[in-house]
């Protein structure tokens, strides 16, 4: 199936994602150098590489938070800020004030807060999020304080989150940062499923345990290669992080 | 508690004190609550103490120069809304410090409202009532300007809710959804510059800023949705300055200590006794 999709059919639309030359630099430190690769629609891609090695960047560049000093960013064909109506953004849960009083539906409603002007949501922002809740499996759960959930339940939250905004384009930034393992399997699963209707673009640190699901991997240090996922062979790997790949495999199931 | 009672019922100075009270605690509530969950308290703090600069001023240009219109809380609503616009702008687009630049915005404030009163002929008793607030000196006039900035607060807090809510929660991906977040983030601190001079009137610019974040905060623990923390926090807050002021009267305390005092004890008992009801909401999801 993933091989199918890589090789197939998409070549003939408009890429999701096209960088074409981008250099980007942070406080005159190069971030990334000459980057030009293309996300095609359908496409499930996993962005790997060492840390510091520009993997956020790329994803700030693809959001139109950050601005390439050189070359150019497109999505959807036109520039990223114009594309974000489309573009479904999940960051990790980790970064959420554990304090905060809101529950579970509150939080994925949040994915409609730009489809009004003032006053509450309407009803079909409520309906959006009710849908992306049974999506990601959470519905029961939807009356429950967002701090008292499992970190793999927080996350899925924000993928329902970002999910209530009918993207075409799901930007996921390390979604099994600190879930733990059987929580990791799930969130895979519930990745492969939506896989099929949207394209995604994840941010990973376990190289190993994705390479299994994308179709594609971009590896990520200040330069950018894609590899269809089938070539994605431990030389690959080991040429990108400089060290034995058993070695980060074994770091990352610690 | 009983001449309390009697004398509410026979002094308009009494009423107007609770009004006050009682109006201050619906915005404090609903603002107080949204600068908890931002986590900008100190924020809300500096704001409050440039308020002095504003009422020094507008006292000397009344006493001085005559203009009769420039009433302290005239000068207060000006000067908070003044700072909470810099203030904003400074921690947004700003690239010196922040904690200076408060502390900056802060003590200038406050020596610019000292230097005005000083130069100001009359009573100086203005400066103490200021610092630390009469709620029993809150005249028919004041009322009527309090009554229209507290609802002016809570109607633009209602417009806005979600997008305050979700500003608040998420700055980054309420950006990307298309928010002018900045404009929502000046927009809070107005709000509170607005609730800020509605406060000052019940316990004055030193200790406005408890009044703003302790029934928030304990409200916070007690609650799991930002609205429901407004209420709570709107009730709390509305039944400390009735206690206060209630428990205040007879022994002739000063009514804005009692309403402060009584808040810590109302917030240090929430959080002291948080560890016994967080088991109850405690469930058994994994991590």
């Amino acid at each position: 199936m993933n091989d199918a999709r890589i090789a197939g059919t998409a070549a003939a639309d408009p890429a999701v994602v096209d960088f074409r030359e981008v250099n980007y630099s942070y406080t005159g430190e190069p971030v990334l150098q000459a980057v030009s690769f293309k996300v095609l629609p359908g496409e499930f891609v996993s962005a790997v590489g060492p840390n510091g090695g520009g993997k956020t960047t790329l994803l700030r560049l693809i959001l139109g938070t950050a601005r390439p000093d050189s070359g150019e960013v497109r999505v959807f064909g036109g520039p990223p800020e114009r594309a974000r109506s489309r573009v479904g953004y999940v960051p990790q849960y980790a970064r959420f004030d554990p304090l905060f009083p809101v529950t579970v539906l509150d939080v994925v409603r949040m994915g409609r807060v730009g489809n009004f002007a003032a006053g509450p949501y309407r009803r079909d922002d409520r309906q959006a999020a009710e849908e992306a809740l049974e999506t990601v499996g959470l519905a029961e759960l939807r009356r429950r304080p967002f701090a008292d959930l499992s970190g793999g339940q927080r996350q899925r939250v924000l993928i329902a989150r970002a999910l209530a905004v009918h993207p075409e384009l799901l930007l996921l930034d390390e979604p099994t940062a600190s879930v733990d393992r059987a929580a990791t399997a799930k969130l895979y699963e519930l990745l492969v499923e939506l896989a099929r209707r949207l394209t995604i673009l994840l941010v990973s640190h376990d190289t190993g345990v994705v390479s299994q699901f994308v179709s594609g991997v971009l590896c990520v240090n200040r330069t950018v290669v894609k590899h269809p996922v089938s070539r994605l062979t431990g030389e690959i790997l080991s040429e990108l992080y400089g060290v034995d790949i058993a070695l980060v495999r074994h770091e990352h199931e610690l | 508690m009983m001449d309390f009672l009697r004398d509410l019922l026979a002094f308009p100075f009494l009423q107007y004190a609770l009004a006050t009270g009682l109006l201050a605690s619906v915005a404090s509530g609903v603002v107080g609550s949204f600068i908890t969950v931002r986590r900008i308290s100190y924020i809300a703090g500096a704001i409050a103490h440039t308020v002095l600069g504003g009422m020094g001023l507008a006292r000397y240009l009344q006493r001085v120069l005559g203009w009769e219109f420039v009433t302290p809380l005239v000068g207060a609503v000006a000067s908070a809304l003044l700072s909470a616009i810099i203030i904003g702008a400074v921690t947004l687009y700003g690239r010196e410090r922040e904690d200076t630049v408060l502390s900056a915005v802060w003590s200038i404030g406050m020596a610019v409202g000292i230097f005005f009163i000083s130069r100001t002929p009359g009573y100086n008793d203005d400066l103490m009532s200021y610092l630390f607030g009469n709620i029993l000196m809150v005249r028919r006039a004041d009322l009527a300007l309090i009554a229209g900035l507290d609802a002016l607060v809570v109607l633009v807090s209602f417009l806005f809710y979600y997008k305050l809510e979700a500003v608040c929660f998420d700055e980054e991906f309420a950006r990307l959804r298309g928010l002018r977040v900045e404009l929502y983030y000046i927009l809070l601190l107005c709000l509170t510059a607005l609730t800020i001079v509605i406060l000052l009137q019940v316990v004055g610019i030193v200790m406005v800023i408890a009044l703003l974040s302790l029934p928030a905060a304990a409200a916070a623990y007690l609650t799991r949705r930002l609205w429901h923390t407004m209420i709570v926090a709107s009730v709390l807050s509305g039944a400390l300055m009735t206690a206060g002021l209630a428990l205040s009267y007879k022994p002739n305390l000063p009514a804005g200590a009692t309403i402060i005092i009584l808040s810590g004890a109302v917030y240090l008992a929430v959080v002291g006794s948080r560890p016994l009801w967080r088991k109850r909401r405690a469930q058994p999801g994994k991590k």
